[in-house]
């Protein structure tokens, strides 16, 4: 089992950065990671495969980086955090 | 309007509330400092950038406003990394504006060039490098929004010195239209949490930090008093609930009290406010939650099920939250469960208070006699000083009580205690270290007399790393590896910043030099000298469950 995270950003230069230094802090291994921009490269999307199946508290801390809009993993959104 | 980056970075921090920023000038921040030079703006000048930024810590603290800090870069900057994880795990908020190579100069190693910003994405809420001079001022509001926002933080902005003297278009801040949150429908767990509430035989409220920087003393109170339920506090919840009230029964973790910790573990019914459980809180954390169940207030979304599984997590700011689950309990019959906390509460050892010899508990509860009743903040550094000061200081009032707690950093207390008094002038400063911590930092003792602030330092001497030491005795066999400090006359380096002090071995020595500090017009050390072997007690080992007590003399 592997869960699936779908980050959409703001096209920062230390997104990338950021979202890998989240999941490592919380022991995830990244199987597979693609990355789109949006047509104006203002957004990004990452589409992040993990090797195991716990991302719920890597979800939420993702989506308390600044620059994340939104995280979804599988089933549900994670909202913007305060 | 066109102006230098670095005027518009003045006229930021003027636009923005700041009076005071913290800082030491630098090859690329000369334009930042040329620009100040006139400004109405007070830059206290400290002997070492961790100094600025503590100070910056203390003053945000104490005041509820955003500190700032100022480093040049490279060094300047590495050295307030410390500070910036100390508030980043505080959740205090700062803005530190570093300086940078130039623009045409990054990437290449130039002199003095750190990519301050790929240091510090872990221990800051945000971190930018400002490329373009348009990006200016949009960076530096949105840095002052985000420390404040939600669960504050530190925010680094980094600014070449090329953008600092090359020119910007000076526009007005937009009015910011606040972002809406999304609001959780959280009635069910209201309706739930209440339920579980009112049928509570063993209830306990635990306050942390979240309190504190939601503003939510007054709530807090109005919940334990329409309960009547005992309070029991985090090392950063202290001063929330007044320390000295009848419920409130003290400081719960590795150093908790005895009836505090004991509530805690037979707790059917724990409500959390503003606490991530720590594991200095919760020692094991398995065995923590027991079978009591756990209603977690906090604005943090992340903070639920981190540490601890809650059965009822109620995500918002606690101001709100409490407010509507105080709307929903009500008075609680608990009388054998409080017989039980006080019965507990008697088996602890007050014998160390009792004055025959100069303690660090006895010297807590002298301070308390002297100081309780006035606007004192007690600002200590890290080790058993801040664990004694946390036992048996009472503190009546939030932002009364500043330490570094979850980062845990020695050499906090002297230039937070400095930024605590910039922020409160009013108020007396009382700062508490070891000797250690003191040697840290002591040289802004320096500035503290530059800047003309009469603080009381208390240096709880006992020739050694007290904590480290303690842990050796306990679970090192008594093997002190590098803990025990050769003398420092401290009174002679007092003297030398301009200072004064006096050294203490008694009691009565404690009270005739507490006397003297009070009446000094500039910075006063009291050197305490201790018992070396003098333990933090009760403690919990690490990793056992907090109601179970070392016994030293077993060890």
């Amino acid at each position: 089992m592997s869960d699936t995270l779908v980050v959409k950003a703001k096209n920062e230069e230390t997104l990338l950065p950021r979202v890998l230094r989240v999941l490592a802090q919380q022991g995830l291994s990244v199987k597979d990671l693609r990355m789109s921009t949006s047509k104006d490269a203002k957004e990004l999307e990452l589409r992040i495969t993990l090797f195991t199946a716990c991302a719920e508290q890597a979800s939420k801390l993702l989506a308390k980086q600044v620059a994340i809009m939104a995280v979804s993993m599988g089933y549900s959104v994670q909202k913007k955090a305060i | 309007m066109k102006l230098s980056g670095a005027q518009a970075i003045v006229k930021v921090l003027l636009e923005q509330g700041v009076e005071t920023v913290f800082g030491y000038p630098g090859g690329q921040v000369i334009p930042l400092y040329n620009a100040l030079y006139d400004a109405p703006l007070h830059n206290v000048l400290t002997v070492h950038e961790q100094g600025a930024i503590h100070a910056a810590d203390g003053y945000a603290r104490t005041s509820g406003r955003t500190g700032v800090c100022i480093a040049t870069s490279g060094p300047g900057a590495t050295n307030i990394v410390t500070g910036l994880a100390t508030a980043y795990l505080d959740s205090v908020p700062l803005v530190a504006i570093t300086g940078q190579v130039q623009v045409q100069h990054l990437g290449r190693d130039s002199f003095q060039e750190i990519d301050i910003v790929g240091v510090t994405i872990p221990i800051t809420k945000y971190n930018v490098l400002v490329r373009r001079p348009e990006d200016l001022l949009p960076t530096l509001r949105q840095a002052f929004r985000l420390a404040q926002e939600g669960r504050p933080g530190p925010v680094l902005v980094d600014i070449p010195s090329s953008i600092q003297s090359g020119e910007v278009e000076w526009l007005e801040p937009e009015a910011e239209q606040a972002e809406k949150q999304a609001s959780e429908n959280i009635e069910d767990v209201l309706k739930a949490a209440a339920v579980t509430i009112n049928n509570a035989e063993r209830p306990v409220m635990l306050v942390g930090g979240g309190a504190i920087h939601s503003a939510a003393e007054k709530e807090v109170m109005d919940f334990a008093r329409k309960t009547g339920m005992p309070v029991v506090s985090t090392l950063m919840g202290l001063g929330v609930f007044p320390g000295s009230d009848e419920q409130a029964l003290g400081l719960t973790g590795m150093h908790g009290h005895i009836a505090s910790n004991m509530a805690v573990a037979n707790a059917d019914v724990l409500v959390v406010a503003g606490s991530r459980f720590s594991e200095r809180v919760t020692g094991d954390r398995n065995r923590y939650v027991s079978k009591k169940t756990i209603i977690q207030l906090d604005i943090d979304p992340s903070e639920v099920d981190k540490n601890v599984m809650t059965a009822l997590p109620l995500v918002g700011n606690l101001k709100d939250t409490l407010t509507l689950l105080t709307s929903r309990v009500h008075k609680l019959e608990i009388k054998p469960w409080w017989e039980s906390i006080r019965a507990w509460g008697e088996t602890e050892d007050q014998s160390a208070k009792k004055g025959d010899k100069l303690t660090a508990p006895w010297l807590m509860t002298e301070l308390n006699r002297n100081y309780q009743g006035t606007d004192t903040i007690f600002v200590t550094d890290v080790g058993q000083n801040q664990m004694w000061a946390a036992q048996h200081l009472l503190i009546d009032k939030p932002r009364h009580h500043l330490t570094s707690g979850g980062c845990g950093t020695m050499g906090y207390g002297l230039p937070a205690a400095l930024g605590a008094k910039l922020a409160k002038k009013e108020a007396q400063v009382v700062h508490i270290a070891g000797d250690g911590g003191f040697k840290m930092t002591g040289m802004e003792l320096y500035t503290a007399v530059n800047e003309g602030l009469p603080l009381v330092s208390i240096v709880i001497n006992n020739c050694c790393l007290g904590m480290v030491r303690q842990w050796q005795e306990i679970f090192y066999d008594k093997r002190y590896s590098s803990t025990i400090l050769t003398p420092f006359d401290f009174v002679a380096f007092a003297r030398s910043c301009g200072a004064d002090g006096v050294t203490a071995k008694t009691c009565e020595e404690f009270k005739a030099a507490l006397a003297q500090a009070k009446e000094a017009n500039k910075p006063f050390v009291i050197e305490a000298v201790i018992d070396q072997c003098d333990l933090v007690i009760p403690m919990v080992a690490p990793g056992a469950v907090i109601h179970d007590f070392v016994d030293p003399g077993q060890k």
